[in-house]
């Protein structure tokens, strides 16, 4: 007899069962550092990573910020994160590689499970992935280097011919004064990926990372640090998950993006770590004279998050877009947003946001933007949507505008509620039932922002929110 | 009479944010040393004015809160009884025929303060229509408490005017409360002084309770304004309406900050709040914070803000019509100030205060 197929019309909460795997961590095979944070794990950190002299010292100098900055008195609460309970260094015994054969069996089983081979060779002109604090396997495919694209990982980049142009720009865009997390970042970061995009050189296929925590109780660090010269472009996404456990772990990583004269980034990103995971991390882009950076952002995991993209559109006729869309659901508490700063003239800047919360989901929207004196002619527009589900959710939106000049056009607007009664009792006007309606409103409420990531590379979109209905993602 | 100085952070935002922002609240530092009368019109039937000592209003009033904070309102109320501030204390019942009228006038190097309680009865209708003035180069500085009891069914409108000298200090703190279908209605012309803290908080707290605050902030010279609007929406079906509009010339330097907050259980509530802010120079500074803070799911709140310059084409427009660019800024200017000062039902005041921007134009 065949299954009656029946259409389910409801919302369900994001479904990370399928990512709540996760492997013993063997010591033969794996390398913990003790848990903590004091200087002689730092030392630790610099010696198996065989830093320069430089990094080293800038670790140590960053593990002084740390020590002497402040939690911020804003946002959610992270009293129960305590750095002292933290692993912040775990490797596997084994070398990247650069073939997935060569990848330790439990280790290229977890990329497997999430589809990142096959999407490397369906769709992706190079692939990072990094298993706790390591990178595991790199690749860029040969005709994208043979354009001159450098994309590898951080630590070796650091030794090669690009060492100088690392440490022009290693968290100068994002320095470790800037919050007590980024000081915590700058002193124990590990893995990571370096891209460099030559002069008018544009990459038709992205180039992707995807960061797995696996080890329970350890924190994530990674750096990425990309430089497109002028008249570059490029599509670059991550994806990120982690395992459920019943103890905190952390992730406190850094994006530096430099986007050159001209140039064209996009930046997507799916992050989807587990609930017990405390997401504290920082990206930042700095856009020269006609360049435009885009940022993508689908945020569903987490306990804890703070994550604001910021650009700063430094040279005139620069502009930047983003586009993002927040899930928070039992148990998260997601403070998520978007800052722009306007320095050069005639530049612009849009943000566009989304967000839904259900099932008791705490749900912030913070943004700020700072038009400059000198940033004449400047536009800005900005737009953020919450829809609450149920009445044990929160939502709140908290922009911020501060504007120095009088050459400029700022529009903003924001709205909470719930779906619409209005805007059912239409629809069902039409012949549509009640719990269609619904279902379409919240499709259509989502999909603005999501038909803007990349669903055909980020393997998890089509699981991670249940949509099930006509037209669903 | 006291030394009465004040110094506390005010006008708090009820969420913090980034404080490289230097929006999450103001700066106060005044001095209160005596009192200042004000004439008073306009008590008809149905209204009876009360004078008594600031801690012996009516109880709302002693534990409300205004937009300036607690730490303020406590500092204030000390203030009050050190240099022998009596209270305005009006009960209203039944539905007023005119506007209760009170004017000050502060005389230069004077740092002065009042307190008014407005106790509006059941089913009562009442106006009340303020203005404070000097000298146009008069210094000193004017305080004034407004708090507002609305009782059941009470429609409460309130309309204040700062005319000060532009070297004056001012602060306006507001705090209502409103009971089942009441409905408070303040506007507030912040036109003169050099330094002003502006706002309200508006507790609706009743069945169907409303709100509406409606804000024109002249801010020239160096004058720095520092507004803070709350609407804290705990009753079921409430309504709280804002509209501000800012118009900022030479070096001014504006911060307005507007919540409207939804607690659990205000069920089939809604806010909105609208900000326009027009620029006339390149070294003046806004800040802008429209915030919507929200723990119930059945509401809607909605917020918006426009900021930016005159637009070029309706320059074009009147310039093509034999009217000149500054007389165009003067139009385009009076009319965003109009915008608000036409919505008061007083001829008095709305002629002051064409006075008063003429003047200053």
């Amino acid at each position: 007899m065949a299954e009656e197929k029946s259409e389910k019309t409801f919302v369900q909460d994001v479904d990370h069962s399928i990512y709540d795997f996760r492997y013993e961590e063997k010591d033969e095979d794996y390398y913990k550092i003790r848990k903590g944070l004091d200087e002689s794990i730092v030392l630790k950190i610099s010696e198996e990573k065989k830093d320069p002299e430089w990094m080293r010292d800038f670790r140590l100098k960053c593990l002084r910020i740390f020590n002497e900055t402040n939690e911020p008195d804003w946002g959610p609460d992270i009293h129960d994160l305590d750095i002292q309970k933290i692993v912040t260094y775990v490797k596997s015994k084994t070398d990247m590689a650069a073939k997935w054969d060569d990848v330790p069996k439990d280790i290229k089983e977890t990329f497997e499970k999430l589809g990142i081979p096959e999407a490397e060779r369906e769709s992706l002109a190079g692939v990072g992935a990094q298993f706790d604090s390591e990178l595991v396997y790199h690749n860029v495919k040969d005709e994208v280097a043979a354009q001159g694209v450098i994309y590898t990982d951080l630590e070796s980049a650091m030794h090669g011919p690009y060492a100088d142009m690392i440490k022009d720009h290693f968290m100068h865009l994002v320095p470790p004064t800037d919050h007590k997390f980024a000081a915590l970042h700058g002193a124990v970061w590990s893995g990571g990926s370096f891209v460099y995009v030559p002069k008018d050189v544009k990459v038709k296929i992205p180039l992707q990372s995807y960061f797995r925590l696996n080890a329970a109780g350890a924190g994530q660090f990674e750096h990425t640090l990309i430089i497109l010269d002028e008249g570059a472009d490029l599509h670059f996404i991550e994806g990120c998950s982690a395992p459920k456990y019943n103890v905190a772990n952390m992730h406190a990583g850094c994006v530096e993006l430099f986007v050159g004269r001209n140039a064209h980034l996009r930046y997507s990103t799916i992050e989807n770590w587990s609930k017990n995971m405390y997401n504290l991390n920082t990206k930042r882009s700095l856009v020269e004279e006609n360049g435009k950076m885009e940022w993508v952002s689908g945020s569903f995991g987490s306990h804890v998050s703070y994550l604001y993209p910021t650009t700063i559109l430094k040279g005139d006729h620069s502009l930047c877009e983003f586009t993002g869309i927040t899930f928070s659901g039992k148990g998260q508490d997601l403070d998520t947003g978007a800052r722009m700063v306007h320095l050069g003239k005639y530049t612009s800047s849009v943000i566009s946001s989304k967000s839904i919360s259900k099932s008791g989901g705490r749900n912030t929207y913070r943004s700020a933007v700072i038009v400059n004196k000198e940033a004449k002619h400047s536009k800005v527009s900005v737009n953020c949507d919450s829809l609450m589900l149920d009445s044990e959710s929160n939502s709140d939106t908290i922009p911020a505008m501060n504007i120095m000049t009088d050459d400029c056009d700022v529009g903003h607007e924001a709205k909470i509620g719930r779906i619409s009664n209005k805007a059912i009792f239409y629809l069902m006007s039409r012949g549509i039932s009640e719990a269609d309606a619904r279902a379409m409103i919240v499709s259509g409420f989502a999909n603005p922002v999501s038909k803007e990531l990349p669903l055909e590379y980020a393997v998890e979109m089509n699981n991670l929110i249940q949509l099930e209905m006509k037209g669903s993602l | 009479m006291g030394n009465g100085i004040i110094k506390a952070e005010v006008n708090q935002f009820p969420s913090l944010t980034w404080h490289h922002l230097h929006i999450n609240h103001g700066n106060f530092e005044g001095k209160i040393e005596s009192p200042l009368e004000a004439e008073v019109r306009g008590i008809g039937e149905g209204t009876s004015l009360f004078r008594k000592s600031s801690d012996l209003v009516y109880g709302f009033a002693v534990h409300s809160e205004t937009q300036m904070g607690k730490e303020f309102d406590s500092l204030l109320d000390k203030s009050f009884l050190e240099s022998g501030i009596q209270s305005y204390e009006f009960e209203v019942s039944g539905k007023s025929q005119e506007n209760v009228k009170l004017s000050y006038k502060l005389e230069s190097n004077r740092f002065c303060a009042s307190d008014i309680v407005i106790h509006a009865a059941e089913n009562s209708e009442s106006s009340f229509v303020i203005d404070f003035s000097s000298a146009r180069d008069a210094s000193g500085l004017f305080g004034l408490r407004v708090r507002v009891f609305a009782e059941k069914n009470a429609k409460v409108n309130i309309a204040w005017a700062n005319l000060l000298g532009k070297d004056a200090v001012s602060f306006v703190a507001f705090a209502s409360k409103g009971c089942d279908n009441s409905s408070v209605g303040l506007s507030q012309l912040d036109l003169g002084g050099c330094r002003t803290f502006a706002g309200g908080r508006f507790s609706l707290d009743g069945y169907r309770a409303n709100s509406s605050c409606l804000g024109a902030y002249f801010v020239n010279g160096e004058k720095k304004s520092d507004v803070n609007y709350v609407a804290h929406q705990s009753g079921r079906e409430t309504r709280s309406e804002g509209t501000f509009n800012s118009v900022l010339l030479d070096k001014a330097e504006k911060t307005w900050r507007g919540s409207i907050v939804f607690p659990k259980g205000c069920v089939d509530s809604a806010g909105e709040e609208k900000e326009n802010v027009l620029l006339f120079n390149p070294e003046i500074v806004n800040r802008s914070m429209p915030v919507i803070l929200c723990d119930e799911e059945a509401v809607e709140g909605h917020h918006g803000s426009s900021i930016g310059k005159i637009d070029p084409e309706v320059l074009l427009y009147l310039g093509s019509r034999g009217i000149s660019e500054k007389e165009a800024k003067a139009l385009i200017i009076r009319s965003r100030i109009n915008e608000i000062a036409h919505r008061i039902n007083d001829e008095e005041l709305v002629d002051s205060v064409q006075d008063f921007i003429e003047g200053v134009l």
